[in-house]
Order: C-alpha cells, then structure tokens, then sequence
C-alpha cells in the first residue's frame, strides 16, 4: 500500500488525486510551478513543493525536478494524472530506476501503446478488430498511394507519435495524397519528433466509443463500459455520456472482451481506456489506446458506482483488483460536460482571465469536479478548463435535464465559458435523438449557434 | 524565458482578440505585446530571466534557487565550498550547486557583493525560488 | 564539428564499446578503457552512447578547432584548457571556431575521455570505431593520433545542435561550458582507494592457499610495464599448487592471469583473444572503469565478492546512467 503520493500535476486532476489519498489515508504531496502556489491542489495537499516557473517545460514536464522533489519528499509514489508526463515511457522508467512507483502501467506497455503503429499492429495479432488501414509507417509514398486505393477514400493519415486528436489529416482525393503526406510527416516531426505516419480508412458519421478498464499487477482485468465521446470539434472531446446510445449490452460484451484482450496483450496494470470507432452497421474497431486515467473517467464513476482514481492508487500499491467484473453494473446514465474558459463564438479562443463570480450549482446527482475558486486565475500556461459538470440520471433523458439545469444554474463571470455551447448541444434535436457522429458538430455548429 | 513559439501563439492569440495590449510578467521575466497602429502586433524585447540587476550600494539582496534540487556548498565532497560569509562575488561568480537526479547545476550570483548570510545548508532540499544567501550589495 | 591536431599527446586514440562478437575468431574487442567516462561523455552531447570518443592517456595532446563544436571531457582530470583558460569537466562545452584545446599536468586518474557531438567520422571496422594500435586496425587509420590529423563528426543531433547555439548565442570568445554537469562517482578519492573487487577465477583453485591468502590481504603495485593490454602487478609472488598443463582459453577484460614468475597481470581492454595462463580472478564489471583511471605506482589490493553482489553494483550503476540519460535528454 502506498504510504505518501507525489502528485505530478495541477488543477482539477491533482484535487482529484487529493481527495483520494485522503479516502485511503495516503500523505498527498503536489508539486507546483509558481503561479500555482495558490491554487487549490496546493493549498489541499498535505504537502506542497514550487519546483519551478509558470512554463509547462519548466515544471510540470521537468522530469529530474519532479523526481528529485518525490526522493527529498520521501514519496513512494508518483501520479502523473492525465497530460504533462502521464503517457511519457522515460518518465515512467526514470521513476522506476529511482525506486518509485509509477501509478499507471510499465514502461513498455507505454511505449507500445504510445506508438500507434505498432499498437496497430498488437492489436491485429491479439485478434481486436482494427480499422482497415497500412501495415507499418509509410516508407515510400508510391506503396502509400496503392495502399490508400486498397483502404478506400477518404483516408485518414494519423502520426504514429501522435495522439489525443493530434497529428491528423483527412484525405478526400487521390491527388492531394502526396502533399498531404509529405505535409503530416513534417509537422508530426515538428510536434512529436517523430515523423513516422500511417493511414487508416477515414469512417464518416462513426461514434468515438472507448471502454475503461482497470488491471491489476496481477493480470486481472476488467472493463467498466464504455463512454460515448462522438461530440467532438477538431477531434478534441466536449462532451461524453455513459452508456453510449448505439451500443446494446450484447456489444457492450463484444467491446469489453476486446479491450481487455488489448489491455493483456500488453500486460497492462492500471487504469486504461481502450478507443474504438462504431460505424453505422455497429462494427467496432480499435483506433488507440491512452494509458493514462482520463479526463472523462467520472461518467464512468457515475454509472457504476465505482472509484477510479481509488483503485488506480490500490491496484498501483500491490492491492489485488477491488471489482470482478460481475460486480461491474451499468446503471441509468451520465453525462459530462467540459467547461472551459473559451469564446465559443468566435473560434474558441482561450479566454483567460480572473475569474469574478464562481457559483457552481447544487443539485442532486450532479457532480462538479474543479479547481477554480472565486477570484482565481486562468492563467494562459495551461489548459483552459474551468469545471467538469457530471450529471446522473436513470434515463438518458433525466440526466440530460438535470445537466440543463446545472447549466442553467452554474454561473461564472470574470471569462468567456463554454456553458452556453453546451445548453445548444443538448437541447439539438440530434443530440435528444442520440445521433450524432465524430464530425456532427464540426458540420453544424453554425446553425448550433444561431438557435 | 519565454520560447519564440510561445511569443508566436500569443501573438496569433492577441491579433484575433480585441484586446490591444498583453503584460506578462513570470517572476524577474516580463513581456510585453502591443497592437501597433496598423493593426499588427509588435513585440517588445523580453528583460533577461534572473538577469544583471542594478541595486542601491549597502541593500540587502537573496540569491533565489532557480531550480528545484538539493543544494551543494562545494563541486564535489572532497573540494572546498564555492563561496563562504564574507567571500566576495560578483555576476559571474558560482556561489553553490543544485542537483536533481544527479545531474549537477551551477547557480551563480547575478549580483555584485559580498556573502552575509548562508540560508541553507549542505544537503538541504530547497524549491524553486527559495533564498540560498543573502549578499550586501 | 571538427578539429586539428597539432601536438599528438602521449596515446590519444578513438575508442568505443569494442570489436564485440569476433573474440572467437581471434580478433581482439579493444574498446575504451573506462567504460562509464565514455558512456557519459556521449550523453552529455547527445551522442548515441555507442559512440567513439578520443581516449587521451596522462600527457594529452593540443587540438586546434576548426569549427564550432561542441564537446564534453570526462574521466581523468587532465587540467584541459582552451585558448590557456581552464575548462570545466563533465558537462557539455561549445567551443568556437579557432580554439586551441591543451592538456596540462594529470591531476586524476589517468584516462581522459573527449567526445564531440554527432560522434567521430571514420569507418567502422567490423562493427566498431575502436582503435587497435598493434593490429592498426579502426579508428582514425589503424593508430594512434598523430600531428596533422583532422577529425571532423557525423550529423549531431538536434538537441546538440540547440545547446551549441544557446551556449555559443550570447557570444563567447574561445568556449562557453553549459552550467550543469555530471559527477563520475568511481574517480573519487574514496573510491580510487577501495579495494578492486573480483570473483574467483576459472583456475583459483590450483593456487597455493598461502597465495589465495595473500591475493585477498596484500597490496600489489601497478608496474610502469602497463598498457591497453595488461596491467603488470608486482607484489607477493602467487604459486600453484602444482604444475599445470593448461590449453589456452577464454579471457577477458579484467581476468586476472598468472604466469610462471607469479607475478599477475590484469587483461585490460586490448586482451588477447585467448590466454594461456593459469587465471586466478576476474576483476568485477563494475570496477573494471576505476581500475583504468589508476596510474602506475598506485597500489591496489582485492576483495572478493559474491556473484550477486558484483551483479547488483553492475546493475545499480546501469541504473545511475539510465537515470542520468534521461535527466540530461531534458535538460532545458
């Protein structure tokens, strides 16, 4: 069991790790850049250490400071949460050199994972069904014209470094495969350091529909159902909901099998969420994996009356898994909504700023998972994430009337926020209906607006 | 120091708003964006991080830990410390060590003057921004 | 990035892990003397760690760049100066274009370690840019180096190439070392007077037990009749028990032979592929970097150590370098 946990993170994923140390009796220590001295991780952790300047690259990515600080601080562990180093194999190997435990999986796992080529490429062999796509990164930009003719346009061309939505490029006609290749491998080399690219066919009016699971050091796994995350712009997520609205509990089990099959191909431990993308005709296929605890993790916590963050802490400490995965129940519905500090209206420029007045709703069965407090900052340093609102209900239905009414209640005022956007969204007839696919908003979002 | 790509994705960030004017200031680095009349953004030269700094002779000034490690008074353990109370240093001069995971980092004084006071001591872990000496200009 | 020589030095040749995998074929792996100097000597410019670097032996040689380059020094302190100012060890250093780097008197240890970003351009020979002077076989030519030589680098990498232009950016006459570097722990006073490690060698048994007790309880001296190839111990005399008809067999870096005089000598990196002495030690892998940094003159004595002992500092000290690699690939 891990006695003290060093929280290499900020915002609302450290509180979040915060409030589970406390559950299981762990000492929480936070680092912090200086601008966050007085944000709430820092003044909730039992211990907090400033280990360098507002900059990402100067802090919160600083590998050796982080290290050095869990060692003088005599952690035994480190949670990376999500973003910053959470998916970083070297940081987790450097941990494990160091004699700490990495909260999340092995090194290797990471990497495997973390290369989408070659996490193609397991899956292909440990039988999950992938998306048509080529074999390996593309060498030679004749083979990948053949290849793109054989997969069917339009194609999607994905950095093998890439990940969360970056890093892509749709194709819609033979003739602008070329330049858009060259294009993709010089920004993945850019972004990533990493040119490699790869192309897999690009399905329209799909649904991004990934699965939780949670592995134990054991090699016990489970999943925990799946999320919905279709309501996307430019591949970012906005919204989620558990369950999703085209996956029956028949392709719940279909799914699950697969995402467990993909979490012991790689002898995962920890928490996990496997990708896959559902056409219309209900096939499934892998697209990644993130080896990390995710931002949308508590839709899932809210229908399966589970604690995510609690059991990536136990299961990291040694502890066998605390579910079987006949004690895991999908029950009613959730939906999460991100709230960031964005101008909706004019191309979601980040909008930071003090915030004047912040007065999140009390109702039951809503959840808000932040950081901010009144008078607090946006800073421009990081993401611009106000509030996670998460709303149960026992039909998809209440919760989409109970998250109406958070909205509606919720009131922030100091920056531009999301909330408008999302009160549109939900009250679409589409959303209601539960249609909509990965490129819906992109495709009306003006007419979203002007409702 | 803020890096050219930051500066640049400010800019962008300020050239779409209908803001004029954007401060940063980041400990002893500030910059600053304005709109110029033609409506393009201009950028003025940012101060040097922990740069060369003026005092009034006699005032008191801390020489800050600009990095997260555990502080060292000497090279290695067999040599003699950098500096001691009393020692005299100038910009240049490195009054001590931090290290994280074994990497060493010098840290110098950027400020002219003499050693009153050492804060810390050998194998101490200081955090970012934490006093390591106090020197009399 | 590249420089001339113009003075040679003692023994400067290009090393690296060695010619591995053709001992068999009685081909010597030669290989730098002290392994983690090397090792870190690449990761302090971004070089892959299998890189060659110049191993510079006690009186080191003048080299004048040619262009800006960017270097690190490790291993012996052998006072290194450039344009007649003193530099720094153990961390990254950018050198401008027309500098004279000069070695003075040896003020540690015995083998200095230069390595330059984007590696040394000379050919591989079976697999390695290890110098092997009696064969003339690798690095620069097959020799040693000598006046009038160029060596320029391979592609340096693109943190490389970063960290010259930052350092070299706020303008520097003849160099700018970067602010941070590495310690190398084994060249320590402390640890240069520990006892060498060793596991029991493959004919120990044949020996006396009056010379295994003086093996483990004596001091013995390094002759000046040392080099690359073995290290000539003089000290108590160590005997068989009796004649022994030995066939040549397997030796390597760190065995410890015995010829008829009884006088040991340890197998450094330039080994022959198979001895023909009775082998009474093996020094342990993880001693075998300090054992290189002692001068002749210096006395040394053994100590035995249990197998998973010996594997366990190994591994500790793969552990320190794997953490090292990662903390200097980030350093901003």
């Amino acid at each position: 069991m891990i006695k003290k946990l060093l929280i290499a993170n900020r915002g609302e994923i450290a509180c979040r790790a915060i409030r589970a140390c406390r559950e299981l009796g762990i000492i929480s220590a936070v680092v912090c850049s200086d601008i966050d001295l007085d944000g709430l991780a820092a003044q909730l952790a039992d211990e907090r250490y400033c280990i360098g300047s507002a900059q990402a690259k100067k802090s919160y990515l600083d590998i050796a400071s982080i290290i050095a600080t869990a060692k003088a601080a005599e952690a035994d562990a480190i949670y990376p949460g999500y973003g910053f180093l959470a998916e970083n194999a070297e940081f987790a190997e450097a941990c494990l050199n160091e004699g700490l435990i990495f909260v999340g999986p092995s090194p290797e796992a990471i990497r495997d994972m973390g290369d989408k080529a070659v996490a193609r490429q397991t899956m292909k062999k440990a039988g999950v069904p992938i998306i048509p796509g080529t074999e390996d990164v593309i060498e030679d930009i004749g083979q990948a014209s053949e290849a793109a003719q054989a997969i069917g346009y339009p194609v999607l061309i994905k950095a093998s470094a890439g990940g969360g939505g970056k890093g892509m490029r749709v194709v819609d006609r033979p003739e602008d495969l070329e330049r858009e290749i060259r294009q993709a491998m010089q920004e993945a080399e850019r972004s990533f350091g990493n040119s490699g690219v790869y192309l897999e066919k690009y399905l329209t009016s799909a649904r991004h529909v990934e699965i939780q699971i949670m592995a134990d050091q054991y090699g016990e796994v489970v999943h925990l159902g799946e999320r919905d995350c279709s309501t996307q712009r430019r591949h970012q997520k906005l919204l989620e909901e558990s369950p999703s609205p085209v996956v029956d509990e028949n392709l719940r089990q279909q799914m699950g099998k697969a995402a467990v099959l993909a979490a012991k191909a790689v002898n995962y431990a920890g928490a996990g969420t496997v990708e896959f993308i559902v056409d219309r005709e209900k096939n499934f296929y892998f697209m990644e994996m993130n080896t990390r605890i995710q931002v949308e993790h508590p839709v899932t916590e809210a229908v399966t009356d589970t604690d995510l963050v609690k059991a990536q802490l136990l299961v990291a400490g040694g502890s066998h898994l605390p579910w079987k995965q006949q004690d895991i129940r999908v029950k009613g519905w959730a939906i999460e909504c991100r709230i960031n500090a964005e101008d909706y209206r004019h191309g979601f420029i980040p909008c930071p700023g003090q915030i004047n007045i912040y007065r999140p709703p009390k109702l039951e069965n809503v959840r808000i998972d932040s950081a901010v407090f009144e008078n607090c900052n946006i800073t421009p340093f990081y993401d611009s994430m106000i509030a996670k609102v998460i709303a149960w209900g026992a039909s998809r239905e209440e919760a989409i009337k109970r998250m109406l009414m958070a909205l509606e209640d919720f009131k922030i005022e100091g920056v531009q926020t999301t909330i408008g956007l999302h009160e549109k969204i939900l009250s679409t007839e589409a959303f209601r209906q539960g249609k909509i696919g990965t490129s819906y908003l992109e495709n009306h979002l003006e007419e979203i607006l002007k409702a | 120091m803020i890096s050219i790509e930051e500066i640049k994705d400010l800019m962008k960030t300020l050239d779409a708003s209908s803001l004029q004017r954007l401060e940063i200031k980041n400990g002893d680095c500030s910059l600053t964006i304005e709109k110029g009349n033609s409506g393009k953004a201009m950028v003025a030269t940012p101060s040097a991080q922990r740069g060369k700094q003026e005092f009034r002779s006699g005032a008191m000034v801390e020489i800050k830990a600009p990095m997260v490690g555990t502080f060292y008074a000497a090279a290695d353990p067999e040599a003699e410390p950098f500096v001691e109370v009393g020692s005299a240093v100038n910009p240049d001069t490195v009054v001590c060590v931090l290290e994280a995971m074994k990497l060493f980092t010098e840290v110098t004084a950027d400020c002219g003057g003499e050693i009153a006071e050492i804060l810390v001591k050998n194998g101490d872990f200081v955090e970012y921004g934490q006093p390591l000496f106090k020197v009399k200009v | 990035m590249s420089f001339k020589v113009l003075s040679p030095g003692l023994m400067s040749t290009l090393q690296d892990f060695g010619r591995q995998g053709y001992q068999k074929e009685g081909v010597n792996n030669s290989g730098a003397m002290d392994i983690i100097s090397l090792r870190l000597a690449n990761m302090l410019v971004g070089n892959d760690e299998h890189e060659a670097a110049l191993e510079i032996t006690l009186a080191g040689p003048t080299l004048e760049f040619t262009a800006d380059t960017l270097i690190a020094i490790t291993g012996a302190d052998l006072s290194p100066m450039i344009d007649g100012i003193s530099v720094k060890m153990n961390r990254p250093v950018a050198v401008v274009a027309g500098s004279v780097l000069k070695f003075g008197g040896c003020l540690k240890g015995c083998r200095a370690y230069l390595s330059m970003a984007g590696g040394y351009d000379v050919p591989m020979v079976m697999g390695s840019k290890s110098t092997y002077v009696r064969g003339s076989v690798g690095g620069y030519q097959g020799r040693a180096l000598a006046k009038g030589d160029v060596l320029g680098s391979g592609q340096a990498g693109s943190y490389a190439r970063h960290l010259l232009k930052y350092l070299l950016c706020k303008g520097a006459r003849s160099f700018r070392a970067a602010s941070w570097y590495v310690s190398l722990p084994h060249l320590s006073g402390k640890e240069m007077r520990r006892p060498i490690g060793i596991l029991q060698g493959l004919q120990m048994g044949a020996f006396s037990d009056e010379s295994l007790h003086d093996l483990l309880t004596k001091q013995f001296t390094i002759t000046n009749a040392s080099d690359r190839m073995g290290y000539r111990l003089e000290g108590p005399r160590l005997l068989l028990k009796e004649q022994l008809e030995m066939i040549s067999e397997i030796a390597v870096f760190g065995t410890v032979q015995v010829p008829a005089d009884g006088n040991p000598i340890i197998l450094m990196a330039d080994h022959q592929s198979i001895a023909g002495y009775p082998k009474i030690a093996q020094v342990i892998g993880a001693d075998l970097p300090r054992l290189a940094q002692m001068r002749p003159g210096t006395k040394i004595s053994f100590r035995e150590v249990p197998l998973k002992e010996a594997e366990e500092q190994l591994l500790e000290m793969e552990r320190y370098l794997s953490s090292l690699k990662i903390a200097l690939k980030h350093k901003a």
